[in-house]
């Protein structure tokens, strides 16, 4: 008895004891690095089951003794272990780890954790491309993505725009596993894109995406969630930037006035009563005519017979604003509806979307209409299949295009200054008749060179219709622990029909009417199956595998007629009424290809990865007896954070990788054929063609290093990218320009070698925080080299485009020079610097010199969000610096006189177009070629007509700052709305193209001062196509503004 | 399960290891280009080639203004001298490869394959026969240019330039041997001739006449011997056997000047022309130009002449900017730019024949038919008929005529080449008469043209060529003259 009370006793004073002390109670906070309380946490005594949650103020209070370790977690951040010392309140603040688990979407859909990857690549988020509804998806990519450089198309034109990823152009988009055409995307529906940069991140696919791809992930119902949105924006854009005008001077050769002189053998007896009047040069399509200054002359809408105007005698006045009066507001509404509802097992999405969209240019406009469904569904636990199909149908009315001879051409390059648009507008079309500015006389009312610019627009109609259909449909089966198999099959169709009508009426410039049509229909089908490992191997170490096989084939059909010697029966544009035997051409391209791939990762405690794969090609375009390449890669990262505990560092990475990727030719290349030509009457003509086929053409290679290091500092509020490259192209399948009395232009061979470095940075950082304001801001920054290695043993040159300006300037890859140099006329400079001329005057030149280098030294784009409660602004500006570009429209326009350079005053201080002898002109100032001194002053005309052809004179550099897209939004609180039947209401105004911040502002010689004129960040392909080296004449620039409402149910 | 996965594993790898092992995938005929044919056809190889020629002898670019025939009336700059530099690439890329690949076929041992488009004789005659006439006109444009070395594709990457006189050597014996192998055994795809070995023969000494006329300062020998084999081999006996491209009026193979004028007016007959026909009362005055439209206004700029009821006026050559409207001039024929099926378009003429006697007796050169004087007045009279003059207005003409000399049979055969650019400049450099005044704005050189420059691409395609055949002449510009331009 007695011992059994001694046990009790103590083991209750034991107990008392230790209750005692673990009554101790401690409470705190428990909050995120911003301050937010973390309700839901798990706050638990380290080695113990004694654990609680936080309240919905992220309170906790747990019974704890002094000495214990509290261990606080919660879902996405970082487990944070306190000790629990003297004091009784700990307040805790986890540090999210959404950064380090972040997942990426990489080649092939296959998703990977972004620290284990050993390349360079970058994710965009869907929303950031949509913040200002561009419809063209690589507009919207502009200033986001350190390494890609955006040459956009002319704004108020339908022309999409180009991309340079580090350098090359033909980078691939995919959209869920389908390749698309970047012109096709429905920017609203991507939930997140990944720009693979480089061979190692892109080996997967093989040799078609050796220079990037861009992978995007369509938007996805996820569990849990039903909605219903309806999204709306109406976009009005203006054109923001004309060419510089002179407005002093109107239209004609030369400035003194031409009489109307009565002959009564052929004109009107009324007609007596003109003899005398002023008439002005209406053939002349140049404004170097009379001055304006409101002397009365018969301008060319008071011989339009019958009309109230006729005989009209009105002022020669300025209209400065005739171009800009051309143009109207132009609207783009688009409205979209989205419905989604997810589970557990199963996700299910639509989206429709409809656009109007209608230029500033009279008369074109464009409807697009896109639908997204995607679903997929778990069958069994192990078992899911998934499919999506998606729709894009456009049609297009008078899709306007840049190059010579086009609107802008007109308005810019040969025009009369004096013009009054809104009568042009209102009389072209009289009675029936055409009538134009550019009359040949004053009794003869056809056209000289052109016909009214809305005669252009509404009477040469052209239409476009096109539709893509794609979809994909697959499976994904969990075959066991780790081991999964994913087969998928995806197509796409795309089919155009275009025609287009060159219209003839009394008067007009055309004679011959004319009718063309064509088609493009393609199909592209591809089958993929591919079996997965996953496995960790210790708890340290883990195993990612794959192995897979792809099958991919290719078809289009190309077809276009035209009438021939005009139409039969007028106005019936068929090509079954053409006069002449209609012109018709078929194009037809097959291709196929087979692949093989695998793939392997390994991990070694979250810390240090490697990867390598492996690819095999097989293609119909080689030579059918060496048609296989293998594309591999190998990358490495290592997180070094881990190892070495550096302050303020949360993430620190290192990667290196290297991947060999080959090309195969292009189709039919291998294939030498002769071309067909036009016929004589019943007999075919044949010809050789200029480039000489090489049936064993191979594929050249690509092998390209790369160094990377990315950091995060202060709670991952501050964080750099920086990646070098380094790319060797070899062996490339070129067509090598040869000298023409070889019989050849061109010859097929493998043997160019180009390489290319550069540097990627991105920089992105949080500097406020707070529980209302936060601010998040990144730029971005990327140089680019490309050498030109070698071309051929003998030939140093290979032309790229030739005769770009009527003086055969063009561009070139010269070995051991930057690619894409521009060769042309230069005006001459002797040793001292001094201008040489000509006696005539006119600049001496030299022939084949080197103008400058077309590809920019480096780009970049800051984008900048700020929130402010239910605030939002967000701004992105984009950069550019060099690039060069020549330009045709400043040529005419200072040819034609129409440039505000050729007019105004001269350095003594009179008018540049008095007489040279009355103290006008322009003044030279240099040496002959004997080396005497040359300074005399030239007339404007005699000085833009004798140096025209120096190409110099008219090189523009590209470099711009601009701001390209402007944001403000405001988003309703959820509970606000909990009367209405929305779940989420958000309003913004949008802007895109608003200013331009730098430029060039200067010509660079005696010129001076540059008005600046035509957006130097826009350059259309009508004139030198894909190489972006010239302009021809291009549209101007648009700036819209618009409003969206986003509402959810 | 395991034994599942073992089997899938397997299964994969397996088929993984069969492609690899696969070296190629045979794709069949897919990489075939279903778009062009593979296999030449030689007679449309050779109607290829000949459609060039409009481009040839109904060019504008330089023939036609250099010896003052035509001006521009707007934009003057090409009558102007502005454009030193001229491209030579697109002959040899297009006709002249396309008629050596019929040659070359024809020579190799699969020439029977080819044999559906005629008999090997008559393609490569009349192969060469083209490819004389197209590299005699490069060759008088350009100067040395590459000749023997041309044409051979990637086996020689550098042609080098042959000398103009290794070049006139070399083509007037592929012109011999071309004569051989004409056969008549039919040639199809020629619209020519239609395989007419007979008219092949004489256009083909008709050529070479010509050359021999060219050559009559730098190798009077030479060119004598030339001048009799042809005369001996057959050359055009009258207007019948004219040789003209065969324009049609459907718009693909119309002639070219009918395009210029469909929209725009940029050309009419030169003041030169006009005041020249006018001053000597040439009936030709109102076939080789329009009347003007309207007569009104500056006369100051224009000079305007009465002729057979109707006004005409030259435009004004090589005046930068004139200002002067298009309906104030006088147009180019419209037998020409409407109808264009039989002027505008000729390749060697009668006249031409016939002056060409005329200046061989004025050389001495011996054993000749005829005189000095009557070949001149035939000529005139041939020059007359082929535009369509009546025989009365001719002979009255001829009645008014100086005496044959070389400054006269110059200056009509200057008028008889109306509308023939390349040779009218030709045979103007070569004669030096009637007397030119080189235009009043000249943009660049020191007179009229003498040659054409080089083109820029083949001074950088072929450097080491192109600067050895510019150091051998005299500065590098236009106002050099070449081999057979002795003053």
């Amino acid at each position: 008895m007695k011992t059994n009370l001694k046990k009790f006793l103590a083991l209750s004073f034991m107990i008392m004891f230790q209750w005692g002390l673990a009554q101790t109670s401690v409470s705190g906070t428990v909050s995120d690095s911003s301050g937010v309380p973390l309700p839901g946490a798990t706050v638990i005594v380290a080695g113990t089951s004694n654990g609680v949650t936080t309240d919905f103020d992220g309170v906790y209070s747990i019974s704890a003794s002094e000495g214990d370790v509290l261990s606080v977690s919660y879902v996405g951040f970082v487990t944070q272990n306190v000790t629990i010392g003297a004091s009784a309140t700990i307040n805790v603040t986890l540090v999210s780890d959404n950064a380090l688990e972040e997942v990426v979407v990489t080649a092939l859909g296959i998703t990977r954790e972004a620290k284990s990857l050993g390349y360079a690549q970058q994710k965009v988020e869907g929303s950031a491309l949509t913040k200002t509804k561009e419809l063209d998806f690589k507009t919207a990519l502009a200033g986001k993505v350190a390494g890609v450089q955006v040459i956009s198309g002319p704004s108020s034109t339908f022309e999409s725009s180009a991309i340079r990823l580090r350098g090359e152009q033909d980078v691939l988009y995919v959209v869920d596993g389908i390749k698309m055409s970047s012109t096709d995307i429905n920017t609203d529906n991507i939930d997140n894109i990944t720009i693979l940069k480089g061979a190692a991140a892109t080996a997967l696919y093989g040799a078609e995406a050796r220079s990037g791809v861009i992978v995007i992930t369509s938007k996805k119902a996820k569990a849990g969630e039903t909605y219903i949105t309806v999204d709306h924006n109406t976009v009005a854009s203006n054109i923001s930037r004309l060419h510089p005008y002179q407005n002093e001077y109107g239209g004609g050769y030369d400035q003194s006035w031409d009489t109307f002189a009565y002959n009564p053998a052929t004109d009107p007896a009324s007609w007596a009563a003109f003899n005398g009047q002023n008439i002005p040069y209406y053939a002349a399509d140049e404004s170097w005519g009379p001055r304006l200054d409101g002397t009365l002359a018969r301008h060319w809408d008071s011989w339009i017979p019958n009309h109230p105007n006729f005989g009209e005698l009105r002022g020669w006045s300025p209209n400065p604003n005739n171009v800009k009066n051309f143009f109207e507001t132009g609207m783009k509404s688009a409205t979209s509806v989205s419905f989604g509802k997810g589970g557990d097992d199963y996700s299910f999405r639509a989206t429709g979307r409809a656009t109007q969209n209608a230029l500033p240019v009279p008369n074109a406009s464009r409807d697009t209409y896109d639908v997204n469904i995607n679903g997929s569904v778990d069958l069994t636990d192990k078992f899911t299949m998934y499919t999506s199909l998606n729709a894009r149908i456009q049609n297009t009315d008078n899709f306007v295009s840049s190059g010579y001879g086009s609107l802008q051409g007109n308005f810019s390059q040969w025009w009369q200054r004096q013009l009054d648009m809104d009568r042009l507008r209102d009389n072209y079309h009289y009675e029936g008749a055409f009538y134009t500015w550019n009359r040949r006389s004053a009794r003869n009312a056809r056209p000289q060179y052109w016909d009214a610019p809305h005669y252009e627009q509404y009477q040469n109609t052209n239409n476009n219709e096109n539709s893509t259909y794609s979809g994909n449909f697959g499976f994904d089966y969990q075959i066991a622990d780790g081991v999964s198999a994913n087969v998928e099959v995806n197509r796409r169709a795309y089919n155009r029909t275009s025609n287009s009508r060159n219209y003839i009426g009394k008067n007009t410039l055309s004679t011959q009417a004319g009718y063309s049509e064509g088609s493009f229909v393609s199909e592209q089908n591809e089958f993929r199956a591919r079996l997965n490992y996953s496995k960790a191997i210790t708890d340290k170490f883990d195993v990612n595998a794959l192995v897979g096989y792809a099958a991919k084939q290719f078809r289009s059909i190309n077809t276009s007629a035209s009438t021939s010697g005009g139409l039969a029966i007028p106005d019936f544009y068929t090509i079954a009424n053409s006069v002449d035997k209609p012109g018709y051409s078929t194009y037809r391209t097959n291709n196929s290809g087979r692949a093989a791939y695998s793939s392997v990762s390994l991990g070694y405690d979250s810390m240090l990865y490697l990867d390598g794969s492996y690819r095999f090609d097989w293609s119909s375009t080689a030579a059918a007896d060496n048609n296989r390449i293998e594309t591999y890669s190998l990358t490495g990262s290592f997180l070094f954070d881990k190892l070495v505990n550096l302050d303020g560092v949360t993430f620190g990475k290192l990667r290196a990788s290297y991947a060999e990727a080959p090309i195969f030719p292009g189709t039919y290349a291998t294939s030498p054929t002769f071309g067909s030509g036009t016929a004589y009457g019943s007999l075919a003509s044949l010809a050789v063609p200029n480039t000489l086929a090489n049936p064993q053409l191979t594929g050249g290679i690509r092998k390209e290093t790369e160094y990377g290091i990315e950091m995060k500092f202060l709670n991952n509020r501050l964080g750099f990218d920086l990646t070098y490259f380094d790319r060797e192209d070899s062996g490339l399948p070129v067509a090598v320009s040869a000298a023409g009395s070889t019989g050849y232009t061109g010859l097929s061979v493998n043997s160019k070698i180009t390489s290319s470095t550069g540097v990627e940075v991105m920089l992105s950082g949080t500097p406020i925080q707070t529980e209302d304001v936060r601010w998040d801001v990144s730029v971005n920054f990327a140089t680019l080299e490309k050498m030109v290695d070698f071309i051929y043993p003998g030939i140093e040159r290979n032309i790229l485009n030739s005769w770009l300006s009527w003086s055969s300037m063009d561009l070139q890859e010269i070995v051991g020079e930057e690619w894409g140099m521009l060769y042309g006329r230069k005006r001459l400079k002797d040793d001292n610097g001094n201008w040489v001329y000509y006696a005539s005057g006119n600049h001496r030149y030299e022939n084949n010199q080197l103008l400058g280098n077309v590809m920019p030294n480096y780009t970049g784009g800051i984008t900048s969000n700020l929130t402010y409660k239910n605030w939002d602004l967000a701004i992105g500006i984009d950069f550019q610096d060099g690039g060069l570009y020549h330009s045709v429209t400043d040529m005419f326009s200072m040819a034609a006189g129409l440039h505000e350079w050729t007019a105004g005053k001269n350095d003594k201080g009179n008018q540049k177009r008095d007489p040279v002898s009355a103290g006008g002109g322009i003044h030279q100032v240099g040496v002959y070629a004997d080396g005497s001194v040359a300074d005399f002053y030239r007339a404007p005309d005699s000085w833009a007509w004798g140096n025209w052809t120096r190409d110099d004179l008219w090189l523009v550099d590209a470099s711009f700052v601009k701001l390209r897209q402007v944001r403000l939004g405001y988003n309703f609180d959820s509970d606000k709305l909990s009367n209405t039947p929305f779940t989420g209401i958000d309003i913004a105004l949008i802007g895109t193209n608003l200013a331009i911040l730098s430029e060039t502002t200067d010509w660079g010689d005696y010129r001076g001062a540059k008005t600046p004129g035509l957006d130097p960040s826009e350059l259309g392909s009508g004139w030198s196509g894909g190489n972006y080296a010239s302009e021809g004449g291009q549209l101007p620039s648009a700036r819209s503004f618009g409003l969206n409402v986003a509402l959810k149910f | 399960m395991k034994t599942q996965i073992q089997k899938i594993i397997g299964l994969l790898t397996i088929s993984s290891l069969l492609f690899v092992s696969c070296e190629t995938v045979d794709f069949g005929d897919e990489n075939l280009n279903p778009n062009s044919i593979s296999k030449a056809n030689t007679g449309a190889l050779i109607t290829g080639a000949m459609r060039n020629i409009p481009s040839i002898v109904s060019n504008v670019d330089s023939g036609v203004l250099y010896a003052q025939h035509v001006s521009e009336i707007t934009y003057n700059e090409e009558s102007c001298y502005e454009t030193i530099q001229w491209n030579f690439d697109g002959f040899y890329t297009g006709p002249l490869m396309d008629l050596q690949t019929v040659i070359n076929l024809n020579n190799s041992e699969n020439a029977a394959e080819y044999s559906s488009s005629g008999s090997v004789g008559m393609q490569k005659g009349v192969a060469h026969l083209l490819k004389v006439y197209m590299m005699h006109v490069i060759t008088d444009r350009w100067g040395a240019v590459p000749y023997s070395e041309a044409l051979q594709g990637v086996d020689n990457l550098k042609p080098a330039f042959d000398d103009q006189s290794a070049v006139y050597a070399g083509m007037l014996a592929e012109i011999d041997a071309a004569l051989s192998f004409l056969d008549g055994g039919g040639l199809s795809g020629d619209f020519m001739f239609n395989g007419d070995a007979a008219k092949w023969r004489q256009f083909g000494n008709t050529m070479k006449m010509v050359m021999a006329m060219r050559m009559a300062d730098v190798d009077p020998s030479g060119a004598e011997a030339a001048f009799k084999s042809a005369i001996a081999g057959g050359v055009l006996t009258s207007n019948a056997d004219n040789i003209h491209y065969p324009y049609t009026t459907a718009d693909d193979n119309d002639n070219p000047w009918q395009d210029r004028f469909q929209s725009r007016e940029d050309y009419a007959a030169s003041d030169v022309m006009v005041d020249h026909l006018f001053a000597n009362s040439d009936p030709r005055l109102a076939k080789y130009a329009e009347p003007v439209v309207s007569a009104t206004g500056d006369t100051s700029k224009i000079d305007y002449v009465e002729y057979g009821g109707s006004t005409y006026a030259g435009m004004p050559y090589g005046v930068l900017n004139p200002g002067i409207l298009q309906t104030r001039v006088s147009f180019l024929p419209s037998s020409i730019i409407y109808d264009g099926t039989n002027a505008g378009g000729m390749l060697y003429s009668y006249a031409q024949v016939c002056f060409s006697y005329a200046e061989a007796h004025l050389r001495g050169w011996s054993g000749l038919a005829g005189d000095a004087q009557t070949w001149y007045e035939l000529g005139i009279a041939a020059s007359h008929a082929q535009w369509g003059v009546s025989t009365a207005d001719a002979t009255a003409y001829l009645g008014s005529v100086a005496p044959v000399s070389m400054e006269t049979m110059a200056t009509e055969k200057w008028v008889a080449l109306y509308m023939q650019g390349w040779e009218a400049w030709s045979e103007w450099r070569r004669l030096d008469y009637p007397i030119l005044t080189p235009a009043a704005d000249a943009l660049t050189g020191t007179g009229i043209p003498m040659r054409n420059g080089y083109g820029a691409t083949t001074a950088s395609a072929n450097k080491a060529n192109h600067d050895a055949a510019v150091a051998k002449i005299s500065g590098y510009n236009q106002d050099s003259k070449v081999w057979w331009d002795t003053k």
